[in-house]
């Protein structure tokens, strides 16, 4: 018996592909732009140069989009960590991660429409969405107009401080994609995970359902998109 | 006469007083005044400055002067002193004929060449200036102190940053190349617009306020110094790494007059006199947090790859057990 429910409307699938385009083309130029050096490189400082600030102000619309959409469509709603217990969900999920999965355990808290994410997922996604993307477009538009920057900060060019926290940000977000594309992997599927990302529904066998999140008192979610099949 | 032993010891002892009682000259040589040649310079210079100042313009001290032509030859003293040449005397270099007014008629065809004083580094430089296209499209009109200009001329060391070196050096050019005046006075061609021709560049009004213009119109020179073969647009530097790298020219070329900062470099920064006072992408990164991303990110990915093979395995003794 397999659960099939709809999570992700289309304009949330069509942000998160843009949102991927644009975050590996700014990761391969800003690399390029970092590690410049004669002779061969990644990619051409000129055209590295161009490539970041295009992929930057697309980052900004798709920014801007994303942020109305969420508001506009209530799913702001999905990356607000519900507080009662949550370090203790937080642990649930983290355990599952590094031990229970191994053991052939079901996921604790399984993905319905009201929770669309673990509470690890929410804490990750918040902190990504609503604190490192901010600092990322800050920081990145004060480089595309760098006289904004005080002249001197901190006793040093302006600049300086703008860039270390763009490229500790930068960086952050890099870590993050490593480890989203690789949990991308652990749904009933290798690729089922990236299929609900293409179609928006989300589908997982019956005894997956079953979740440890008893343990924390949170109770599944089903609503009136549950599809359930025999 | 005979020299009694009291009078002789007198004496000797009149003779000590007077040989150690500080004098005139002597309070002068312990306080490290100006010597006496430094005042009369700056005396005599007083003397020419009297008249070709702005001051001597505006209020001139003898009624004979040909202020229409005065104009044109104005000194700021205050400039003057911090110059180069500050320490000069203007006879040095004008000659004595300029000492009296009426000056001698024809006194500029004594006025000393840079070369006359400037030796060896004047020919060498004399000698790349003649490569370049100011020289070969206008040999009359172009010398020394067409750009140098004498009396206001600063070293690096005595400017003290970057930044006020480039608007000095800058200015040399600019003065010409931004002024449909000034450029006229060389040629009948119009004037390129320097936005429009360096508009290959990203932001160039900013570079042109965080680096020279011969830092990327002229080649890299070989004893160090800055080389006087100035680059048209079709040689002059148009590839950014040579910038904007960890090998970066600015070290050699900008920044080699300003001393290495070693506390930025002991925090790990890369070209630390470049970054003492100008963040430059690419090439001011710090070593150390590089270090530390490379690391990290190898432990994440072993991570991933140890707890992806820990599925495989778990999976397949799943598999096995049903």
């Amino acid at each position: 018996m397999s659960r099939r429910i709809f999570i992700l409307a289309l304009w949330i699938r069509v942000w998160h592909w843009i949102n991927v385009l644009l975050i590996l083309c700014l990761i391969a130029s800003g690399l390029s732009l970092h590690y410049a050096r004669p002779g061969a490189g990644i990619i051409r400082f000129s055209l590295a140069r161009d490539m970041h600030n295009i992929a930057g102000i697309g980052l900004c619309i798709d920014y801007a989009y994303f942020f109305i959409g969420n508001i506009v469509s209530g799913n702001w709603w999905q990356y607000i960590p519900r507080p009662h217990g949550y370090m203790q969900r937080c642990w649930v999920q983290f355990r599952y991660y590094m031990w229970d999965m191994f053991h052939g355990a079901p996921h604790p808290f399984p993905t319905t429409v009201a929770d669309n994410f673990n509470p690890l997922q929410q804490l990750i996604y918040w902190g990504l969405m609503y604190v490192l993307m901010p600092l990322m477009i800050v920081t990145g538009l004060t480089y595309l107009y760098p006289t904004v920057a005080p002249d001197r900060w901190f006793g040093v060019d302006g600049l300086l401080p703008i860039a270390f926290v763009h490229f500790v940000t930068a960086f952050l977000i890099f870590l993050f994609v490593l480890v989203h594309v690789y949990l991308g992997t652990t749904g009933d599927t290798l690729t089922s995970k990236i299929s609900t990302m293409i179609t928006g529904w989300h589908e997982e066998e019956a005894d997956a359902c079953e979740p440890l999140a008893q343990e924390s008192g949170l109770a599944a979610g089903a609503t009136a998109t549950d599809v359930s099949k025999s | 006469m005979k020299i009694t032993k009291t009078a002789a010891a007198a004496a000797i002892f009149i003779a000590i007083l007077m040989w150690s009682e500080p004098g005139r000259g002597a309070e002068e040589a312990s306080s490290s005044p100006p010597s006496s040649a430094d005042q009369q310079t700056k005396e005599a210079n007083a003397k020419c400055l009297a008249c070709h100042s702005e001051a001597g313009l505006n209020n001139p001290p003898r009624a004979d002067m040909h202020l229409e032509g005065l104009a044109n030859l104005l000194i700021s003293a205050e400039r003057f002193e911090k110059s180069v040449h500050g320490e000069e005397a203007c006879k040095d270099c004008h000659g004595d004929s300029y000492v009296q007014y009426p000056h001698v008629a024809n006194s500029r065809y004594q006025i000393k060449m840079c070369p006359e004083c400037h030796k060896s580094a004047g020919r060498r430089k004399f000698n790349e200036f003649k490569q370049t296209l100011h020289y070969i499209n206008h040999p009359h009109n172009f010398s020394c102190v067409s750009c140098h200009n004498p009396h206001t001329l600063q070293r690096a060391k005595q400017l003290g940053s970057a930044k006020r070196l480039i608007a000095q050096d800058n200015g040399m050019c600019r003065d010409c190349h931004d002024s449909d005046q000034r450029y006229g006075q060389f040629t009948t061609r119009p004037r390129p617009d320097l936005v429009e021709v360096h508009k290959w560049q990203p932001n160039p009004e900013l570079h042109w306020k965080s680096v020279r213009c011969i830092d990327c119109h002229t080649p890299p020179s070989e004893r160090g110094g800055t080389s006087h073969v100035i680059l048209g647009k079709d040689k002059a530097e148009r590839d950014c790494v040579v910038c904007h790298s960890a090998t970066s020219s600015l070290r050699t070329r900008l920044y080699r007059y300003f001393a290495e900062q070693g506390q930025i470099e002991q925090a790990g920064f890369l070209n630390g006199a470049v970054l003492s006072e100008a963040y430059v992408v690419g090439a001011t990164r710090n070593i150390w947090l590089d270090r530390a991303t490379w690391v990290i990110t190898g432990l994440l990915l072993a991570g991933i790859v140890v707890h992806g093979l820990l599925r495989i395995v778990a999976s397949r003794l799943q598999k096995r057990r049903k």
